[in-house]
């Protein structure tokens, strides 16, 4: 036991019984100990050194003391215990900034799982990449358990090449209604605004449990169109166009695989309008925003 | 009053932006010679119109073609990776940019252009307003001056109207309208005796015509002719199954 300095010995002393402290002398030979009291505490709750063992490989020795402090929890000790594959999902969400899933054991399993199995081709260090993706960009996920459910849908509707980056969603200023809701427009769908799945260089806003690739537009009614569905923006209507197109491209032309959510009666008719002059055979449907923010 | 939009549909091949800008400004030069709202065409930029002449063959092709790699720049930057494309560029996809027209400096007509791309190439309408007042021989004409540059597969004048499209897109290959282009080579052999239609056959195809007079300012008689023409589709249908889905 030569790394523990004579004040290590003395904080184990203190904290564990003999059987306990033996177990930590026989983990000191295998790991690179340095502070031995938080292996101690960790040793305490898990009660078994091989556990340990495995257990300090993942995590990092400055999240230990809040690992040790979410053992309290009983679920989350019985699920460390039972899948210690379990300590890689809580400290990428810790990594990541992630409290709410680090602690919440259907979070970690849901992860766990989709670690495990799915059809993204992404492995632990993708889906770290992933989650860790706005905090490199000094940003947050605005709702992190949506995020994991957006990948288990995108994964689940076995689409080839599709990845899932984090996306920079416009800042809504305090006053600015139009941000603000169609950022709660595209959070409605995916479960988070910032979620954007790609697909041959395109971006779209949400995959659908049909599967589809969704493209969801807030707004897109009298800005754009007349009443009478007539265009009255037009460089807005060639956007439009110009955007299926290259999302028509992306799918190898193949415009069953792709639909378009308008939040408004009017953008679907003019949309739909527009679509079906220029043969785009993308489907188009209205769909309500459920929580509207703010006052126009 | 009612509204007639355009369909063009192009023979598909990959082309580079300057051949796709001279097929483009060949037509528009015809159409300026009969109708000077086409001397002048605004290409549309996402937060602009910028304009220029259609009349001078090599200088206008040459500026629309610098337009449409401008347009495209940022997604050929972006898709394909190549940081200085030049007027001779070319891609599978094609590219895709706006038009518009005025009259009296009143926005009349935007024409959307998806060309040189491998497959589904097309000029349709993003708006025609109800100021432009011109009777169905100009949607003929409009229609000629780009069957005559050699490109076009079908063409249409059809009724602007969403249940109409929608009803035919799911049931015929080719939406007709009140005046129709088949090239010869089309692909499908449309009948030459269909009833209630005029016929004009031309060196590169031939022209169905429903109707010649105005008549989208009567709503019955419009309603009428649109029925018209869903008779005519089905009865091509019924001849010629590939026609239909």
């Amino acid at each position: 036991m030569g790394g523990l300095d004579k004040d290590a010995y003395k904080a184990i002393d203190e904290v564990v019984d003999e059987k306990t402290f033996n177990a930590i002398a026989k983990t000191q030979d295998v790991l690179d100990l340095s502070i031995a009291d938080p292996y101690a505490k960790l040793l305490s709750k898990l009660g078994d050194v091989n556990i340990i063992e495995k257990i300090a490989g993942k995590i990092p020795k400055d999240k230990l003391s809040d690992f040790i402090k979410d053992l309290e929890s009983a679920d989350f000790s019985n699920l460390i215990i039972k899948n210690l594959d379990m300590a890689d999902a809580w400290t990428i969400f810790k990594n990541a900034e992630l409290e709410i899933l680090a602690r919440n054991p259907l979070q970690l399993q849901k992860f766990n799982d989709l670690v495990k199995n799915n059809q993204l081709g992404l492995e632990l260090k993708g889906f770290e990449d992933l989650l860790l993706a706005p905090k490199v960009k000094g940003l947050r996920w605005d709702n992190p358990d949506g995020v994991l459910d957006a990948i288990k849908r995108a994964s689940d509707a076995k689409i080839d090449f599709l990845s899932i980056n984090h996306k920079n969603f416009p800042e809504a200023g305090s006053d600015n209604f139009v941000l603000k809701n169609a950022k709660q427009y595209q959070t409605e769908a995916s479960g988070d605004a910032a979620l954007s799945f790609n697909k041959g260089g395109v971006s779209f806003d949400d995959v659908a449990s049909d599967g589809k690739l969704v493209d969801r537009k807030w707004g897109h009614g009298k800005s754009i169109f007349d009443e009478e569905r007539g265009v009255i923006n037009e460089s807005r209507a060639q956007s439009l166009l110009d955007q299926a197109q290259r999302q028509m491209n992306a799918v190898g032309g193949d415009a069953s695989k792709i639909r378009w959510e308008i939040s408004t009666p009017e953008g679907l008719a003019g949309i739909k309008n527009l679509f079906l002059n220029n043969n785009i055979e993308i489907e188009v449907v209205h769909k309500a925003q459920m929580t509207i923010i703010g006052k126009l | 009053m009612k509204t007639i939009n355009f369909f063009i549909e192009i023979k598909s091949g990959q082309q580079p932006i300057i051949k796709i800008a001279n097929m483009v400004i060949v037509a528009l030069g015809q159409m300026s010679i009969h109708d000077k709202v086409f001397k002048t065409a605004y290409f549309l930029y996402k937060n602009e119109s910028i304009g220029f002449d259609t009349y001078n063959k090599e200088k206008s092709a040459i500026e629309l073609a610098n337009h449409i790699l401008n347009y495209s720049l940022k997604d050929i930057n972006r898709f394909e990776k190549i940081e200085n494309p030049d007027i001779n560029y070319s891609r599978p996809y094609g590219f895709t940019f706006g038009l518009q027209f005025k009259e009296a400096g009143k926005k009349v007509l935007s024409l959307t252009f998806k060309l040189g791309s491998n497959s589904n190439n097309f000029i349709g309408t993003i708006s025609i307003s109800k100021d432009l007042n011109r009777d169905l021989n100009w949607y003929k004409y409009v229609i000629d001056s780009f069957v005559q540059t050699g490109n076009v597969k079908c063409a249409s004048a059809r009724p602007n109207d969403t249940m109409y499209l929608e009803q035919c897109i799911k049931l015929y290959r080719f939406i007709l309208g009140f005046i129709t282009y088949f090239s010869n080579d089309y692909g499908l052999q449309i009948p030459n005796d269909l009833k209630d239609i005029e016929y004009e056959h031309i060196s590169n195809g031939k022209y169905l015509v429903l109707k010649r007079e105005d008549f989208t300012t009567n709503e019955e008689i419009y309603e009428a002719h649109k029925q018209r023409l869903l008779n005519v589709m089905e009865e091509i249908k019924q001849r010629v199954p590939e026609y239909g889905f």
